[in-house]
């Protein structure tokens, strides 16, 4: 990833305050989530002494790299009910500005805090996609699979950061797929990155370098330009870009062969260094232009799903 | 932290892609010009062009060599443009406190002719213009418009060879003293030019003065009007004494 981007990056609820000023018809739903968003930033740093490094990503099996496996499929999640159960006291009370999802949260903070819903089986459903077993694990407590799975990303997204942060840097650079290979979850946004100003004497090139970031654990890694990411549809003009044109840096970028997007920064056109989670959230008025196309977001959120 | 430049001129090719996207960008008019034997085009800074690429060449040894200078407003720390307009009518003369820049207003127009020459004069780089016509004044105003709405300035996102650079000021200090140290090993006299008192911070290969006589302050000698008018500017930004030039 970028370095010096990542150097320079802003807080989540900095990005969501910038975007507000941008684009004030967004702040009233952004404020929202702003609180959501400063919890998790916190989590990621307060999670760090009850989360340990995890051997799956400290040596990456270049098998499972190379055959598009994730690292984290089939480990064992014995170490996470501690944390996961840290991260929900501190999530959950943000999301009570969500009031129609008011009786779910009090319903599975109690599940958790009973012992009835038992979050290393709830993570290894979530992580598999196993959608029956994730249904069975939390239908007592919610009133659909939909809140049960926003519920449980939400809570399990700062505890898998920090805990890839425990492991320090994982060489991922022999993984070609479009979900995460850490978690293997769909990418919320994507970047392309800075030129090193070092790279020429001669010319400004380079730079534009794409990496997608995992809606779940944060990640950051490389993919193809031209290719897209739900798909892997990689004939020429596979992607195509919607923008709005007093912003052209942000965009959506589409695929019309599986009819789904992601969204997507261009960091050479602009100064800002964004939040990338909190500028997934902020690029709403181009989520509306693509639900109006008929596009389908890559990594479904409350927020990028319209009815 | 303002926002500020670093102009690499050992990078400059004189393409003028950043004198022609800033025209665009204010979709300022074409000059009149004639043939005066020389590629600077036009002559001078004019209030249709708040940017200029000045073209100078000497003969060195037996070798002519040229020199490129892409000239504009230095959006100075404590601009001494403001503490002179200040002493006229205030308001004309602003500086945004987020990015640094220091913006001429619509009041400039009604400043009369005599005065705009004492604002030119306070300029230690000779950057103010006045447009006759409408007697405003005139001079880049950091693209002030795209920079608040998160975007780089014209001249910085067309510029193709990487001497436009544009972002924080510490990054762009830092970014403006790494390439001094690498190219000093081939330009033994280059310097930086005037970096702690501007915000657009060029970096010349060789001495200043084989680029532009303004490419760094001089101090110009003092009226009793201008010595008022620095002073004024160095109390309001809360620095203390003589502004540099």
């Amino acid at each position: 990833m970028d370095a010096l981007y990542l150097a320079k990056r802003k807080s989540a609820s900095q990005t969501l305050s910038d975007i507000c000023d941008r684009r004030p018809a967004l702040a009233s739903v952004l404020t929202v989530f702003m609180p959501l968003y400063a919890a998790r930033e916190e989590l990621r740093s307060s999670l760090q002494g009850s989360v340990s490094a995890l051997p799956e990503l400290q040596h990456p099996n270049a098998e499972f790299l190379s055959q598009g496996v994730p690292l984290l499929a089939n480990a064992s999640f014995d170490w996470i009910d501690a944390p996961f159960k840290e991260a929900a006291k501190a999530i959950l009370p943000q999301l009570a500005g969500l009031e129609a999802l008011a009786a779910d949260i009090e319903a599975y903070a109690k599940g958790l805090e009973s012992g009835k819903l038992v979050p290393s089986t709830l993570v290894a459903a979530y992580l598999s996609s196993d959608a029956k077993s994730l249904v069975k694990i939390t239908k007592p407590f919610v009133a659909s699979a939909s809140v049960g799975a926003f519920l449980t990303q939400q809570i399990l997204g700062p505890v898998l950061h920090a805990a890839r942060n425990a492991s320090g840097e994982t060489d991922t650079a022999a993984w070609r797929q479009g979900y995460c290979p850490v978690c293997g979850s769909f990418p919320s946004i994507g970047c392309l990155g800075r030129p090193d100003p070092d790279q020429s004497e001669f010319a400004k090139g380079g730079g534009g370098k794409k990496f997608l970031h995992c809606s779940l654990c944060g990640n950051d890694w490389h993919f193809r330009r031209g290719a897209c990411p739900g798909c892997n549809n990689e004939e020429p003009g596979a992607i195509e870009y919607l923008r709005a044109p007093d912003t052209p840096w942000e965009r959506i970028e589409m695929c019309r062969k599986c009819n789904t997007y992601v969204p997507n920064i261009d960091l050479r056109e602009t100064t800002e260094n964004p939040d990338l989670d909190a500028e997934s959230l902020g690029m709403l008025h181009l989520d509306l232009k693509a639900a109006e196309e008929g596009l389908k977001p890559l990594a479904p959120a409350f927020w990028n799903t319209f009815d | 932290m303002s926002k500020s430049f670093l102009i690499d001129t050992t990078r400059c090719t004189a393409c003028r892609g950043c004198q022609l996207a800033c025209k665009e960008w204010y979709e300022l008019p074409a000059n009149k010009t004639l043939q005066m034997g020389t590629h600077q085009n036009p002559p001078d800074l004019n209030p249709n062009n708040y940017k200029l690429v000045r073209f100078s060449e000497h003969l060195i040894g037996d070798k002519v060599e040229w020199y490129f200078f892409p000239d504009q407003c230095r959006h100075c720390l404590t601009p001494p443009c403001m503490g002179a307009a200040d002493t006229v009518l205030e308001g004309a003369v602003i500086q945004d406190e987020k990015t640094g820049a220091v913006i001429f207003t619509e009041k400039s127009a009604k400043i009369a002719k005599a005065d705009f020459e004492y604002i030119r004069e306070a300029c230690p780089y000779d950057i103010p213009r006045r447009d006759e016509k409408t007697g405003r004044m005139s001079k880049c105003i950091m693209c002030i418009d795209r920079v608040q709405a998160g975007k780089l300035p014209a001249c910085v996102q067309a510029c193709p060879t990487g001497t436009m650079n544009f972002g924080e000021r510490e990054d762009m200090l830092a970014l403006a003293e790494k390439r001094l140290a690498k190219v000093k090993k081939t330009h033994p006299n280059a310097v930086l030019a005037d970096p702690y008192d501007v915000n657009v911070i060029y970096l010349l290969g060789d001495s200043p003065e084989r680029y532009h006589t303004h490419s760094v302050a001089e101090a110009p000698a003092m009226g009793r009007r201008q010595l008022f008018a620095s002073l004024r500017s160095g109390i309001g930004s809360g620095r203390s004494g003589v502004h540099k030039g």
